[in-house]
């Protein structure tokens, strides 16, 4: 009975939060974008160059390619940090002295994730349904063809997902960037290996749904090539076929379910990594100390009207920008150990000397590497529950610009390395899309930072951009230059220009409101 | 029912936040008096079993609580100074979820929600999500969650922050009714909130026990040691370098002042009785 309590109390949080109702609307939107009508020109099931008619046995395998696929990063991203919010939010203080066990404790938090992933994905389910309906090839709803890859590939699937997300959430390192980086490597090596038919990694059971559709059309219409992935490919007519889906056999379905042993597996290590007072936001208390005695106090003060002054500094306000922007780089400075700025002098040091031509190739850790920088970006106020001081302190446009101008002195510092050497090689074409590049990106992030008031956000958007960019050389997304050199460099400025305008205009917005 | 504290202290790092506390603890409510800083809510967390102390033992009905914390927690309730709330939940839907953390039945839970709402003056807005709540109303929030369970042990640090004084007397009242049968350890550097309800009263200055007495003791301790004298409004500031100056009032004649000293500070000065401020004043500042 608790138990239910506590799960239906955490899904409920979960789903009254803006970013799970985005999430649900995207996946709802999911539902029209990928079951486009046969002469759309575009299909993002690419299974030997043939896809079958839209019945329940089709559409539900792409449900649950879709949902392996993109859930597995954007489900993780949105659910991983259950544990590190009772600590941010400060309810670890009522949690620890309660006699609520620690296995109990991530049981619930894995539990309920695990709930809301797969709800997200009986919306998918549910808007595949009605798509069904809407494109009309096959216009007989059969439930067991929708439900079967649910129970058998979804559910265990989302328990290991579950159990990261927990895992994620209690080792010390990965709670933040380095976690949602690291994550995403993950995600994509899965993915990856469960393509290039590694079944052992299949836990998304990409590869287990396309090999049953590619064994079966074999037998229905002759195939151009026996590969497969999901992804917008842009196609003529594609000849159809009928898919039964696939038949379940109990060995089939024990395979599936091993993936809860690994669920198990990986929660067992996050119960044993845990630790309760990890939940409280630990400071050593001030020691009270002996008043200054040149301050006169302030009883004596209080007696004389008119003549109290807290300050004797005396001088006109005003607002400049300059103290804001010093300010500002302060706090970032103060963000980061030590052994951060090692690493980053090492990368500049690294990018400033090696030889040009090897310059590009070398440059994706740089790239990735002041993500927590960015990501900070107009997050801190609400992060530290500081919004009200702040806001109420000066205006917002002028704070906000010396967010953006402090973000991106500090990313033209750490892209010095690079500036120089193009300089030196006299590469004026990637300079000018290098330094647009660098513009682009605090603004992308404050940007992110205005909207949502988290760093999530801009580290799953970055990560993404700066993964099919820059390292996937996906020509439109190229946003330095790397491999285009600058086709697309005013294209850039002028987004950097509109997230700018943007995000000044939100946030003068939001403190009106 | 019995909380025993032996030779507790706690170091952070070279800071020194308690320094060989001794205290046994029974039935009644219990104020700890002491400026900010002085390590009340270090005292505090160490009860609630949220801290460790760096020496020492602190035990309940003869268990040791940093060894098995358990043997505490089904019978504690507890306000932390600071604390944090799900904001998009709903009073009843927060107070439901902590019932079920702390393990209670959800029959009996809820009918226990309904009557703290009600004693709390939550009802109207029991629907209302708590992110949109005031300071005060947050503050009675957690009030509820720590008499959820019926305390055997309640502690309450620095409970009154934010309640207006309407709201604040009748804190006092409610924990004044249920003091009689548990032990109620109420935090606070805020004199009037201890005052009218503790039965004993702690005093901590920088982390070390300066006086464990019933007020009543404290107030004949401190029996002609209060003095009033009126005086030029000129002299205060050197009277203040010279004694401890607990209240001035601006006269026709001069300044009444009010001074907490083993000496008369002026020789037409008039004793007077104390207060529970004085004896604050008088070990704290001495």
């Amino acid at each position: 009975m608790n138990t239910f309590t506590i799960i239906r109390t955490e899904m409920l949080r979960q789903i009254r939060s803006y970013p799970f109702m985005i999430t649900l609307a995207l996946i709802i939107f999911m539902g029209y974008a990928l079951v486009p009508t046969s002469d759309a020109g575009y299909t993002i099931l690419h299974t030997g160059g043939v896809r079958g008619i839209y019945n329940s046995a089709w559409l539900s395998a792409m449900a649950t390619v879709a949902s392996a696929t993109l859930l597995w990063l954007f489900g993780f991203y949105l659910l991983r940090s259950n544990i590190s919010t009772d600590r941010q939010l400060n309810i670890g203080t009522l949690i620890v002295p309660s006699p609520y066990r620690n296995g109990q404790y991530l049981f619930t938090k894995a539990l309920s994730n695990w709930l809301l992933l797969l709800m997200m994905h009986l919306a998918l389910i549910f808007a595949f349904m009605v798509m069904q309906l809407v494109r009309r090839e096959s216009v007989i709803i059969n439930v067991w063809d929708y439900f079967a890859p649910f129970l058998f590939v979804i559910v265990p699937s989302f328990a290991v997902l579950a159990a990261l997300t927990i895992l994620f959430d209690v080792i010390p390192g990965l709670k933040g960037a380095l976690g949602n980086f690291i994550y995403f490597f993950l995600w994509a090596a899965l993915g990856a290996f469960s393509l290039e038919k590694y079944t052992w990694a299949d836990v998304m059971g990409v590869q287990f749904i396309f090999s049953a559709i590619i064994a079966d059309a074999k037998q229905h219409v002759p195939l151009a090539d026996e590969s497969f992935g999901f992804g917008y490919n842009e196609i003529g007519k594609l000849q159809t076929f009928v898919w039964d889906g696939i038949t379940w056999t109990p060995d089939i379905i024990q395979s599936r379910l091993t993936w809860f042993i690994w669920a198990i597996g990986l929660f067992a290590v996050a119960l044993l990594i845990f630790r309760r007072n990890s939940l409280l936001n630990r400071h050593a208390p001030a020691e009270s100390k002996p008043g200054n005695p040149a301050v006169k106090p302030l009883l004596q003060q209080e007696l004389t009207p008119g003549t109290m002054a807290l300050s004797p500094l005396q001088g006109e306000k005003r607002y400049e920008l300059i103290p804001h922007i010093r300010v500002e780089l302060k706090l970032i400075s103060k963000d980061f150990p030590r052994w951060w700025y090692i690493v980053t002098l090492l990368l500049i040091a690294g990018s400033l000397f090696l030889p040009y031509n090897e310059l590009k190739d070398w440059m994706g850790l740089l790239l990735v590497w002041p993500i927590a920088l960015w990501s900070q970006m107009a997050t801190r106020e609400k992060r530290y529950r500081m919004t009200a001081l702040v806001t109420s302190s000066g205006p917002p446009l002028l704070q906000t610009l010396s967010i953006w101008i402090a973000g991106l002195l500090a990313t033209f510092a750490l892209g010095i390395g690079v500036t120089l050497n193009t300089i030196m090689a006299g590469d004026w074409d990637f300079l000018l899309s290098w330094v647009v590049g660098m513009c682009f990106v605090p603004t992308l992030a404050l940007l992110s930072g205005v909207i949502s008031g988290t760093k999530k956000v801009f580290e799953v958007i970055y990560l993404l951009l700066w993964y099919m960019g820059p390292m996937q050389y996906e020509s439109a997304l190229d946003f330095y230059g790397l491999h285009l050199t600058s086709k697309l460099t005013w294209f850039y400025f002028l987004c950097t220009v509109v997230l700018l305008a943007t995000a000044l205009f939100l946030k003068k917005k939001q403190a009106n409101a | 029912m019995n909380l025993t504290i032996k030779d507790v202290s706690k170091h952070y790092g070279k800071k020194r936040a308690l320094h060989q506390l001794n205290l046994e603890l029974d039935k009644g409510v219990w104020g700890f008096l002491g400026p900010n800083g002085a390590g009340k809510s270090t005292m505090m967390k160490i009860l609630a079993t949220i801290d460790q102390p760096t020496e020492g033992t602190v035990t309940w009905n003869g268990v040791d609580i940093v060894k098995h914390p358990l043997a505490l927690r089904s019978e504690l309730g507890y306000l932390p100074q600071d604390f944090g709330v799900y904001p998009n939940l709903n009073a009843i839907e927060f107070l439901e979820y902590m019932a079920a953390i702390k393990g209670l039945p959800m029959k009996q839970a809820r009918k226990r929600i309904d009557e703290l709402l009600e004693l709390l003056n939550l009802t109207n807005d029991a629907k209302r999500m708590i992110g949109g709540y005031s300071g005060g109303m947050k503050q009675r929030v957690g009030i509820a969650q720590a008499l959820l369970n019926d305390p055997q042990l309640l502690i309450v640090d620095e409970p009154t922050v934010g309640l207006d004084p309407t709201e604040r007397i009748r804190f006092r009242n409610l924990l004044s009714q249920i003091g009689k049968d548990r032990i109620i350890i109420l935090s606070t550097h805020i004199v009037s909130d201890v005052e009218t309800i503790a039965n004993q009263i702690i005093l901590i200055r920088q982390g070390s026990l300066i006086a464990n007495a019933k007020p009543e003791t404290l107030l004949e301790m401190l029996a002609y040691k209060v003095w009033e004298c009126v005086i030029p409004a000129e002299e205060l500031d050197s009277l203040q370098k010279n004694f401890i100056v607990s209240h001035a009032v601006h006269r026709s004649d001069g300044l009444l002042v009010r001074v907490v000293s083993d000496e008369p500070p002026a020789p037409d000065a008039e004793n007077v009785p104390a207060s529970l401020e004085d004896v604050y004043l008088y070990y704290t500042m001495n």
